[in-house]
């Protein structure tokens, strides 16, 4: 063999991905509708995918903003309690602790709102703002522990604490063996957990008794606050209880009150007390012409005309008709009776948007995906590889031909394996497409069936937008990751499959 | 028997000084079927020479593909050893045969095996994007090509717009794309009509003594061995016979009839 010439073979470059990418583009147009199996599959998971984050975005906004709007209807009877009540002293450990989760609220009006609070008790507690936080995270803490020893079933609570309770146990706690006692029975336990770190725990239990001293303290100061406030306030009413004669304020008395209000301490703006008197005055007409409804004599009027004694509820809806009017002996117009109609209505239809959002959410606030969604996606997108997998290693095995004649001109193995993940990323990014803009549709016809005109009020957008990138990333993610061992067999096809004839 | 099994090279080769491009020395070949060791190849020598236009016969079944396919890079042997200008072809790891596939041999198959979503220049400028050329190299010398196998008009065509006579030209161009050293046709006519086929031997010949490249052609078509030099007969997994076809041509009716038997 000494008079041949060698050849000169070195091993095969691989193809640039820019370049294996154009070979793919160049072909999928007929490869997409020839994988309608696997296009198939993804899009459905997406659809999936996509259709229970949109329905969370619009859980979440309308919840928030439906809890919004309760709120503000609720600002008149807020303001009362806060200018006469006296809390217990439990009363402020659940009311700081709500206030220290606004302060951390994502909502910045909601967070505007706690500062104003925050700045409100601070200046009637004589502490410092550094001081009043203390007392805050205390209550946090606090209410946390309390909740968490009231949810524990009766046997653990007896093995954990005897028959101490509520503020007692907490108590107990403070002293340090007790304590170790009572973490070692816990951990015994395996499925209960603290509702804070052993060490957090801890600390609070040593500062306990300062804190509950320091609680008193803002208390007595709070206290005096309202009693402070008590003459000042009934001396403007003038007779009438407070909300009476803020609900017949006019804008003049409202400066007048306003400027009371804060010469004892207790901050409110122009708008809000605006918005109280409102309140207030409808509640009170609300009132009277549910009762003017309800009389008994005027049973006889109601059957006469409607053939029926409806309910109260429904008489304050059926107001705006025309022949409520005489029933009524002409005390309200029309336009009047349509008007308080027309508030009641939508009162009521806050209220039942109020308990759907609770019954969907089980009463939490919504922030992201519930364990058991979770657990469904994540067994839907499993189902859905193998779907995938599986439809994608039949069309390769279809196209063994096309494999092994490619690797005859020269392709390598990696040059196929990368083809087929571009391929099937295109899939991914197809099936993605379909799918996000379906999961969209199917979603936004649930919500509107559900929410009604209030799910355009609060619309979603930012957060939509967020969720559809997302689950057009999830479409390409899961074909690429599916497609990785129909790939790596594709790459392994032998090129004398070639020759093959059938 | 036995001394047609090393048949030596025609004289006329050696004396035209032309070396040896391939050479197999005792390829076997078993197959394991369940318990069974089935032997496709027992021992095959065969030396072709640069630029011959080689026919391998034998009825199927014979170990004939097998052999073919080795040749070809595509399979290796159990025992034996295959040359190829003096490279030992089982020396060469996965990235090598894919170079060597690449650029040294160009394959023809019965079913044209062209790519439906691309082009007909597509299809041909494909093994250049392997090898690494740019696109306007390979646009120029794809269209070259394209014109040497008489497609020049029809650069643009997808394969279901041809006909199976113009696919396989197309795989032809295909094949030469790199400028190879051989090129393996496993049954080029067997889809092809009688005129058709005829024509595809024409190019196939007009390539091997024009284009100097050598043909190494499985086929069951005796119409073929009138354009090729040497007939291999693989019969039961050896070389059965080797015959110069300027010598053969005329017993051409009663071969016809040893293969109707075969």
């Amino acid at each position: 063999m000494e008079h041949e010439n060698l050849i000169q073979i070195r091993p095969q470059k691989n193809l640039p991905p820019r370049l294996t990418f154009m070979l793919v583009l160049r072909g999928i147009r007929y490869r997409l509708l020839r994988s309608s199996m696997t296009l198939a599959v993804i899009t459905l998971a997406v659809v999936f995918f996509m259709s229970m984050l949109a329905g969370n975005a619009f859980l979440a906004t309308v919840g928030n903003g439906v809890r919004k709007e309760i709120a503000r209807e609720r600002t008149a009877a807020r303001l009362l309690t806060l200018v006469t009540a006296k809390p217990t002293s439990l009363g402020h450990t659940a009311s700081l602790a709500l206030l220290h989760h606004a302060l951390a609220s994502r909502d910045a009006a909601e967070r505007a709102q706690a500062q104003a609070e925050l700045a409100l008790y601070v200046g009637a507690s004589g502490m410092d703002a550094i001081e009043f936080r203390g007392l805050v995270d205390g209550a946090q803490r606090e209410k946390l522990l309390l909740d968490f020893f009231a949810e524990l079933d009766f046997a653990r609570r007896k093995a954990l604490l005897g028959r101490v309770e509520g503020r007692d146990a907490l108590l107990l706690l403070t002293d340090e063996a007790v304590r170790g006692k009572f973490l070692h029975a816990l951990a015994g336990m395996g499925t209960v957990r603290l509702p804070m770190h052993r060490d957090e725990f801890a600390a609070f239990e040593a500062g306990y008794a300062a804190y509950l001293e320091r609680q008193a303290r803002f208390m007595n100061a709070w206290n005096q606050t309202i009693d402070r406030a008590a003459p000042i306030l009934a001396g403007l009413a003038g007779g009438a209880s407070i909300d009476e004669a803020l609900s017949v304020a006019d804008p003049g008395a409202q400066a007048r009150w306003k400027s009371a209000l804060e010469a004892c301490g207790f901050a409110v703006s122009a708008a809000e007390l605006a918005r109280v008197c409102d309140q207030l005055a409808w509640a009170k007409e609300r009132e009277a012409v549910q009762r003017a409804l309800s009389q008994p004599d005027k049973r006889k009027k109601w059957r006469q005309i409607f053939f029926e004694d409806p309910p109260n509820l429904q008489k304050m809806a059926m107001l705006g008709h025309p022949r409520v009017g005489p029933i009524l002996g002409g005390r309200y117009s029309q336009a009047q009776r349509e008007r308080i109609a027309a508030r009641f209505r939508a009162e009521t239809r806050l209220g039942e948007l109020e308990k759907k959002v609770d019954e969907r959410s089980g009463g939490e606030r919504v922030e992201g995906l519930s364990s058991r969604q979770v657990f469904l996606i994540v067994i839907s997108f499993l189902v859905c590889m193998v779907g995938i997998a599986n439809a994608m290693l039949i069309a390769i095995t279809e196209r063994y031909k096309e494999i092994a004649t490619m690797k005859c001109l020269g392709a390598t193995d990696s040059f196929i394996l990368n083809m087929f993940t571009m391929e099937a990323a295109f899939q991914g990014a197809a099936g993605g497409l379909l799918g996000t803009l379906l999961g969209f549709l199917v979603e936004l016809a649930r919500g509107s069936l559900s929410w009604g005109s209030t799910l355009y009020r609060y619309f979603p957008a930012a957060d939509l937008g967020q969720v559809a990138l997302l689950s057009f990333a999830v479409g390409i993610g899961i074909a690429v990751v599916a497609a990785i061992y129909p790939s790596w067999a594709a790459s392994r096809m032998l090129p004398m499959e070639a020759m093959r004839v059938d | 028997m036995s001394e047609t099994q090393t048949a030596p090279i025609t004289p006329e080769a050696y004396a035209s000084g032309r070396e040896v491009l391939l050479r197999a020395i005792g390829v076997q070949k078993h197959y394991q079927r369940g318990s069974e060791t089935i032997r496709a190849l027992k021992g095959i020598d065969l030396e072709i020479i640069e630029g011959e236009y080689l026919c391998i016969m034998g009825p199927s079944g014979s170990g004939k593909s097998t052999f073919f396919n080795m040749i070809g890079g595509l399979d290796s042997p159990t025992n034996g050893r295959i040359f190829i200008k003096g490279v030992d072809m089982a020396q060469l790891n996965a990235e090598e045969l894919a170079f060597l596939r690449c650029r040294r041999i160009g394959y023809i198959f019965q079913s044209y095996n062209l790519s439906p979503v691309m082009t007909a220049l597509d299809n041909v400028t494909l093994p250049m994007v392997f090898a690494g050329a740019s696109a306007d190299e390979a646009r120029t010398r794809g269209m070259k090509i394209l014109r040497r196998v008489g497609l020049e008009e029809r650069w643009h065509h997808r394969p279901k717009e041809m006909s199976g006579g113009q696919q396989q030209r197309v795989a032809i161009g295909r094949a030469l794309a790199n400028n190879p050293s051989i090129l393996l046709c496993d049954e080029p006519t067997a889809n092809l009509d009688f005129k058709t086929g005829r024509e595809i031997h024409q190019l196939l010949f007009d390539l091997n003594k024009n284009g100097g490249v050598t043909v190494i052609c499985a086929t069951h078509d005796w119409d073929m061995l009138a354009v090729s030099d040497r007939m291999v007969w693989i019969a039961d997994g050896c070389i059965e016979k080797i015959e110069i076809t300027k010598n053969i041509k005329i017993e051409k009716a009663s071969m016809g009839g040893e293969d109707s038997h075969a």
